[in-house]
């Protein structure tokens, strides 16, 4: 380590192990995006709204496209709420039109009354382009990792730290 | 002596192998070489290019969100991806483990690449060079040595082992350094198992009081060889 700090060469060679890491993964991550037509084509579910299909902390892949047919009643899919940053995942249970202006109503498998309560103020509806992706497969329980990490922030930053020690010290 | 105050764990292979690594470039710059950095400096700007697309993709993506740059993401994750590529290719076909690259003043060019197996504590040299006369011809030299030539037990580097091999086995080194050239060695050799514990005792004494006449006497090989104890033949 101290022999890095001499050594300009060998010190950029490690910090760039070390930062390609992480951008391989940003990169794979964006791949996917670009790839699946979705802000964010993996996400946790949070919620037990979906019981019995999905539990908390399901691992969902998500598909943006809507290449050989549209969104149609039935399919399961993540939205956004106007205004909200929160994805939520529930079925879609009406359908009114064709295309982008279709009108679109979601319910939790799990909940007893639909989505409009959830909508922001002034929406009753979803169109296509509310809709982050429609889930095309899951992984159950592996996403609880990030449930633990988002409820106590601290271990974020332990495992970050250990992380980063790891990589910079060692040169293997 | 010169003995490193830095200790290594001697049971770490990769510890080994990178404190032998940057004891090469030391040596062979003390002896007039002009080291070149082309190699590493492709591998650096490879792969910081790599990363400042990275970078911007995050900044833009965060700025101004998924869907306006989506086209813009798709482009740089397929130049990050060549960039990638091109960077692994460098270092497994191109760089092949080189960690030096010189040339002395009579212009032969001197390329040493090392290697490790998992598990096994042998240093595999690779040293090859190139005439100034023949400059096209590649002239390699490939060494297989046991770490334990040139770490003690507390795992202190100890470079003039190191040294000495690299001198007498590579002659454009020993014309630079004539005072490391050792005639072929005795060394307590890990490869030579089959000889009896008494043998290997007396090479491993003659091994460390040679090197000790070594240091004091300038290292002539006379010098050497005076002390070489029974059962070999004196060449000199």
């Amino acid at each position: 380590m101290l022999s890095a700090l001499q050594n300009p060469r060998q010190a950029a060679a490690q910090v760039l192990n070390f930062v390609l890491i992480l951008s391989t993964a940003f990169m794979m991550w964006k791949g996917l995006s670009v790839l699946a037509d979705s802000p964010s084509p993996i996400v946790v579910v949070l919620s037990g709204s979906m019981e019995p299909a999905f539990q908390r902390g399901d691992l969902l892949f998500l598909w943006g496209r809507n290449i050989f047919e549209e969104t149609k009643v039935g399919e399961i899919v993540v939205y956004n709420v106007k205004g909200k940053d929160i994805p939520i995942v529930h079925r879609v249970v009406r359908k009114f039109g064709v295309g982008d202006e279709a009108k679109l109503l979601t319910k939790g498998d799990n909940n007893l009354a639909d989505d409009t309560e959830l909508y922001a103020r002034g929406q009753d509806y979803l169109e296509r382009k509310d809709i982050v992706g429609s889930v095309v497969a899951y992984i159950p329980f592996v996403g609880y990792v990030t449930i633990m990490l988002s409820e106590h922030p601290w271990l974020k930053t332990v495992m970050l730290g250990i992380m980063g020690l790891v990589v910079v010290l060692q040169r293997e | 002596m010169a003995v490193s105050a830095e200790k290594i764990s001697v049971h770490s292979i990769a510890d080994l192998k990178n404190t032998s690594d940057d004891a090469i470039p030391n040596y062979l710059n003390s002896l007039g070489f002009t080291q070149s950095h082309t190699l590493s400096d492709t591998r650096l700007a490879l792969g910081y290019s790599a990363f400042a697309i990275c970078a911007a993709t995050f900044c833009w993506d965060y700025q101004f969100g998924f869907e306006s740059t989506k086209y813009y993401t798709a482009v740089a994750v397929l130049l990050y991806s060549i960039l990638n590529g091109a960077l692994t290719f460098w270092i497994w076909a191109v760089e092949k483990g080189t960690v030096y690259v010189g040339t002395n003043k009579n212009g032969d060019k001197i390329q040493v690449a090392t290697k490790t197996q998992k598990h096994v504590p042998i240093y595999n040299v690779t040293i090859t060079t190139y005439s100034k006369a023949n400059p096209t011809v590649p002239n390699p030299i490939s060494l297989k040595k046991p770490f334990t030539q040139w770490f003690d037990k507390q795992g202190h580097f100890v470079s003039l082992p190191f040294q000495q091999m690299f001198a007498s086995n590579v002659s454009v080194i020993g014309k630079a350094d004539p005072t490391k050239v050792v005639e072929k060695k005795k060394v307590a050799n890990v490869e030579g198992a089959n000889k009896s514990m008494d043998e290997k005792w007396a090479s491993l004494l003659a091994e460390s009081s040679g090197v000790s006449l070594d240091d004091l006497s300038g290292g002539t090989a006379a010098g050497t060889g005076s002390v070489k104890s029974k059962g070999r033949p004196k060449k000199n």
